[in-house]
């Protein structure tokens, strides 16, 4: 099941100065917490001048594509899936 | 007098992501991993299948077929429309690990590309090609993602390097050197060569080849008078025989845009429309190269499979969409019959450096036109692609929506100018 969202979600960031990791830890969407476990896959993306931080990842359960606004520093899930057809 | 094999050190590198597409979507998104996906332009039954995975392919599924076709050599195949953005990221990150090997890296397509290590002997200090390469495989893995896979070829030309590089998939690492050329070539039949397809089959088969090796024992004659009856017989010779002959670069002479309709239409304003939206995007990508220019070509596939298309010079220099667009309605205006149209093309050509064009006494109005050109791209790219269109575009957001061309190395050069 492939869903888009496109909701705004409090987010909670992590990032570690050792190994220079900057991960989405933790979410909250529709009242429910999600805890982050991997993360799949990061990179930029443009709005016209804008830059939007897009963040894939996976709370083992659930995959997240989670994008960052520079603008306004606002969190929007963008979309969820969990690898089935249906 | 007979050219022998290449005999000198393998210096081509040759690097394929393997199922570019769904192995970047797999990274992405972890759950998709280790089943059968198919990324397809558009998810509805006859939506075309653009790359399949790994897990896809051994069901048999290949690129080019239908989503429905997908379905019934797989029916848990799981579909998905790519994420532009995030596959040119990877094409981005794996470019820059490349250059750390050589400054001649020459990407071949959105997955592919040539590192060529001519003249870097006193760089690599006795390190061997495969030592590179396996290394390459690692850091893709530990700076791009744990599930991005290549096969890389090496040899002596380009040509041998990519044939090297199909050799095993996924994840191989192969050699073509004079010592194994002629064993490489037993097992390969002539449609598996890199630029032979069933037309050129045809005609060696003509000629009395049949296999590889016997297109590699053909002599140069043969092949330059008889077979291909041009310089290319010649450079298929030195290909064959590990000679670098594909190590040229074009200068682009024309921009263009293309769009296979999802729902195929015969109403001229639904297609004006459409046309409007690619001279937009055509006219974005002149602009951004400084260039005017001085030629239109409009081209269509109807839906019973004919074609018909119409170039024609125009007396001035394009470069504001309106110009574009207004050249490109005249000529689709001279269709003879009005059918269904299932892909719309328009390209324009005569590309010069803008400003080097005259400027006209008696049509001033065109440089308003042009300076508002100016002012939308400046607010496009301020704000995002297509905030401010012409009016004819409205209604048009999810229409000819943006696609990594196949091959189209041009494309590229549009995507590194944007970094």
């Amino acid at each position: 099941m492939n869903e888009v969202i496109n909701e705004k979600v409090s987010v909670e960031l992590i990032y570690n100065r050792m190994t220079g990791e900057v991960m989405p830890r933790r979410m909250r969407w529709q009242g429910r917490l999600y805890i982050m476990k991997k993360l799949g896959y990061y990179h930029k993306a443009r709005q016209g001048r804008t830059i939007l931080h897009i963040f894939h990842v996976t709370d083992g359960n659930t995959d997240f594509r989670l994008s960052l606004d520079t603008e306004n520093l606002h969190w929007t899930l963008n979309e969820i899936t969990d690898g089935t057809t249906t | 007098m007979e050219l022998q094999l290449n005999r000198n050190r393998p210096l081509i590198m040759h690097i394929d992501l393997n199922s570019c597409f769904a192995t970047c979507t797999q990274q992405a998104f972890v759950h998709l991993r280790g089943k059968p996906l198919v990324m397809v332009a558009y998810d509805t039954p006859n939506g075309c299948v653009l790359s399949p995975s790994i897990e896809a392919k051994r069901f048999g599924v290949k690129t080019g077929m239908t989503l429905r076709e997908a379905r019934l050599l797989c029916p848990s195949v799981i579909s998905r429309m790519t994420d532009t953005v995030m596959v040119r990221d990877v094409h981005i990150k794996f470019k820059k690990i490349f250059k750390d090997y050589s400054p001649n890296v020459s990407p071949k397509s959105i997955d592919e590309a040539v590192i060529d290590f001519s003249d870097m002997e006193k760089v690599l200090k006795n390190r061997s090609l495969t030592d590179i390469g396996n290394e390459i495989k690692r850091r893709m893995r530990a700076e791009i993602g744990e599930w991005i896979s290549c096969s890389i070829g090496i040899s002596t030309n380009r040509f041998l390097a990519k044939q090297a590089a199909g050799l095993k998939k996924p994840d191989g690492l192969e050699i073509i050197t004079h010592e194994n050329l002629r064993q490489v070539m037993d097992k390969l039949t002539l449609i598996d060569l890199n630029g032979i397809n069933i037309k050129f089959q045809a005609r060696l088969n003509i000629h009395g080849i049949h296999t590889p090796l016997q297109f590699l024992d053909a002599p140069m004659d043969k092949l330059k008078k008889q077979v291909f009856q041009s310089i290319v017989g010649y450079y298929w010779y030195k290909r064959l025989r590990g000679w670098e002959v594909d190590d040229m670069d074009f200068k682009r002479k024309s921009i263009g845009q293309d769009y296979a309709l999802s729902k195929k239409t015969a109403d001229p304003q639904e297609l004006s429309k459409i046309l409007m939206k690619l001279s937009e995007k055509m006219g974005r990508r002149l602009r951004r190269h400084n260039l005017t220019a001085r030629g239109i070509h409009v081209a269509m596939i109807y839906d019973d499979w004919t074609y018909w298309h119409r170039a024609r010079q125009t007396d001035r220099d394009m470069f504001a969409t309106m110009e574009l667009y207004r050249a490109a309605q005249l000529i689709f205006n001279q269709q003879p019959e009005s059918k269904v149209v299932s892909k719309l093309s328009v390209s324009c050509y005569d590309l010069e450096p803008c400003g080097n064009s005259q400027m006209s006494l008696f049509d001033a109005p065109s440089d308003k036109i042009r300076k508002v050109s100016e002012a939308m791209d400046k607010i496009n790219d301020k704000y995002g692609e297509f905030v401010v269109t012409p009016a004819l575009m409205m209604g048009m957001e999810d229409t000819v929506i943006d696609r990594i061309a196949f091959g189209a190395v041009k494309e590229l050069e549009d995507l590194y100018s944007t970094q």
